[in-house]
Parts: C-alpha cells; structure tokens; sequence
C-alpha cells in the first residue's frame, strides 16, 4: 500500500465573475497528478447561490479527483443549502453534515468524517445554554453540531484512515493570529471532544482566514486550517503513510479505528 | 452614520461583510483622520475593486486606501506535501 495522497482546502468563496472562474480552473488544473483524495473544507461560495457553487462544481469535475466537501457559513447565507448541495451531488460530489464517505485508494480503506460544524468557544471562555433564546440557540447549535460530528465519525468507524473534514475550528491553536474576541464565532472545544472520543489520522479545517495552518487536539490529532488565505496555495497537501500507521497501532494494541 | 473613527471603521467592515458585491467577514478597516484603510483579503479580483466603490459610497469624502489583496492560489507541487507519517 503506497503513500495516501489528500489534497485540502478551504474558503475558496468562488464568485461568478470571469477571473473567480478562472482562478479556480487554474488551481485545480493538476490536482489529480498530485492527490487520491480532494478535501473543501466548506466556503465553497461568496453568498451560497447554485450559480456559483456551479463554479465548484464544474471544476472540480474537471480535476476528475474523488471528492468530499462539507459547507461553510457563506454556503448557507443565502438559504439555499439545499440546492447547493444539489449541485456539489451531481458532480459527484460526497457533501457531508453529520455523515461520512468511505474511498478505496489503492485498497487503503480511507473514511472521510465531515460536518459544518460551529462557533461556541473554548474551554474557559464558551458560550453556555443559559438565558434568551438566542443565546440558548446558538449554544444548542453547537452542542448540535458536535453531536453530528460524533455521529459521522462513527459511521466510518473499522477503516484504515480517518480524515475528519470540517469548516469551524476544534481548536484555538489554528486561530492564533485572529482577534481573541472572535474565537466564539470561529469553533467549538466539543468538536475536539468528539474527534479524541473516536480517534482521527487528521483533522482539517477552513474559516479563521486570519489563523494559523497547524494544531493538535487535546487528545494528539493533527489539525490543519487549510483556509486559502492561510495555506496561499491552491490546495494544501498532505501524505500519509497508512501501512506505518496500522503497524504502529498493532504495536500499541490498538484496533485498525 | 456616526463620524467618530471607531464607529466609522465598524459600520465599514460590517458594510463590506454585508454588500453582495464583497461578503468578505474577515478585512480590517482602520479610518485616521479623513482617510480610510482597508487590508485583508479576497478571492478576486471584482471584490478586491469592489471594496474600494462600497468604500467611498460609505465614506464619502474620504480617501480610500484599499490595500486587499487578492490571495495567491498557485498549485503547490508534490514536494510542498506535509508528510504526516
């Protein structure tokens, strides 16, 4: 079994004017000389419309490079999410919320976990389910959110590799270079819960524009801010090496989750 | 709309965040004295333009320095992997 081979990024905010289209064309011109797998970590679009969720689409059609996707705040703004999706889907697209994708690259069983995930803070500074209604919900929404991601982990349970997808942060780490009063509004601690309750080869992620590329979970795992104002690239890459892993694991008495 | 710089800057980036023409959350507008700075960036280069037009259609008057970028987004090549073992 070789090397697996993903390819990430977030935050593409694909608009419908011509230089947006090209741009996207041209960065995913070669994504299938260099990846197996193509992450989008969500803001796949400026104001979430199918007209430019369609850009997405046709080129990552061209790029002929399996592909998962999980939506972002922007995919949503224009409360047409549903049709978005639609679109991601006929491309073939696996768009994940709360679910997972299992691909077989070279006979390595890899399961991609993904949700939107939320904001809600970190230890010591979260928002709680206390008060007005608003703050209630936006503390359910999170709460909400990790649960889905729980949920999607655990469907790609028994696989060789686990990538988990989002687009909020699970950790303060990857925010360092935004404004600490927006940490609220750019994760959640419970994301981290759920991957270290379940384990995860890698975690990547989109939405702190202004963050940093790399942290860890509590629990270890790897996390990326694969945003593209951070990576300033195309796409981020990423190798790993799945045979090394499961010796590791059986080393350490751990099954092939 | 308040003149003062510190409202005058918010009621800016929330302008740009909202504009259909821009809806970027994340730039940064600072207003000294009669001039106005806006850094950060976007995906192209229509936004970028369009940061500078909602600008001085917020500010009139104001000079506008629009320093946002468009961010780069060459293809890396095999060798930029991370190797995460």
């Amino acid at each position: 079994m070789g090397p697996l081979r993903i390819a990430a990024v977030g935050d593409v905010h694909a608009g419908v004017e011509r230089d947006s289209i090209e741009r996207l064309d041209a960065g995913f011109d070669c994504v299938a000389d260099h990846a197996d797998l193509l992450l989008l970590a969500g803001d796949l679009t400026r104001c979430g419309t199918p007209e430019e969720v369609q850009v997405v689409a046709d080129a990552v059609a061209r790029a002929g490079v399996p592909t998962a996707a999980v939506l972002g705040n922007h995919d949503h703004h224009a409360g047409r999410a549903g049709e978005v999706v639609g679109v991601l889907e006929s491309a073939g697209v696996a768009v994940l919320e709360g679910s997972a994708a299992t691909f077989d690259v070279g006979g390595c069983r890899v399961g991609v976990a993904g949700a939107k995930g939320f904001g809600g803070g970190f230890a010591g500074a979260c928002v709680s389910e206390f008060g007005e209604d608003e703050t209630k919900a936006f503390a359910r929404h999170a709460t909400e959110a990790a649960d889905r991601l729980g949920a999607a982990m655990a469907a790609c349970d028994g696989v060789d590799v686990r990538i988990v997808l989002l687009h909020y942060s699970p950790v303060r780490d990857t925010l360092r270079g935004e404004s600490p009063e927006l940490y609220p509004f750019l994760g959640s601690y419970l994301l981290a819960e759920a991957i270290d309750d379940a384990g995860a080869d890698l975690v990547v992620h989109g939405h702190a524009h202004n963050g940093t590329e790399r942290g860890t979970t509590p629990g270890g795992v790897r996390v990326r801010n694969v945003a593209q104002p951070v990576i300033r690239r195309a796409y981020r890459l990423f190798e790993l090496h799945p045979d090394e892993r499961r010796t590791a694991r059986a080393a350490a008495g751990v099954d092939g989750s | 709309m308040s003149s003062e710089p510190q409202y005058m800057a918010e009621h800016l980036r929330t302008g740009l965040a909202t504009d259909s023409r821009v809806h970027e959350l994340g730039l940064d507008v600072s207003v000294i004295g009669t001039t106005v700075v806006v850094r950060g960036a976007v995906s192209s280069v229509a936004q970028r333009d369009a940061v500078g037009m909602i600008a001085s259609e917020l500010a009139p008057g104001a000079e506008i320095v629009n320093d946002v970028e468009v961010v780069p987004s060459r293809q890396p090549d095999s060798a930029e992997a991370e190797e995460l073992g």
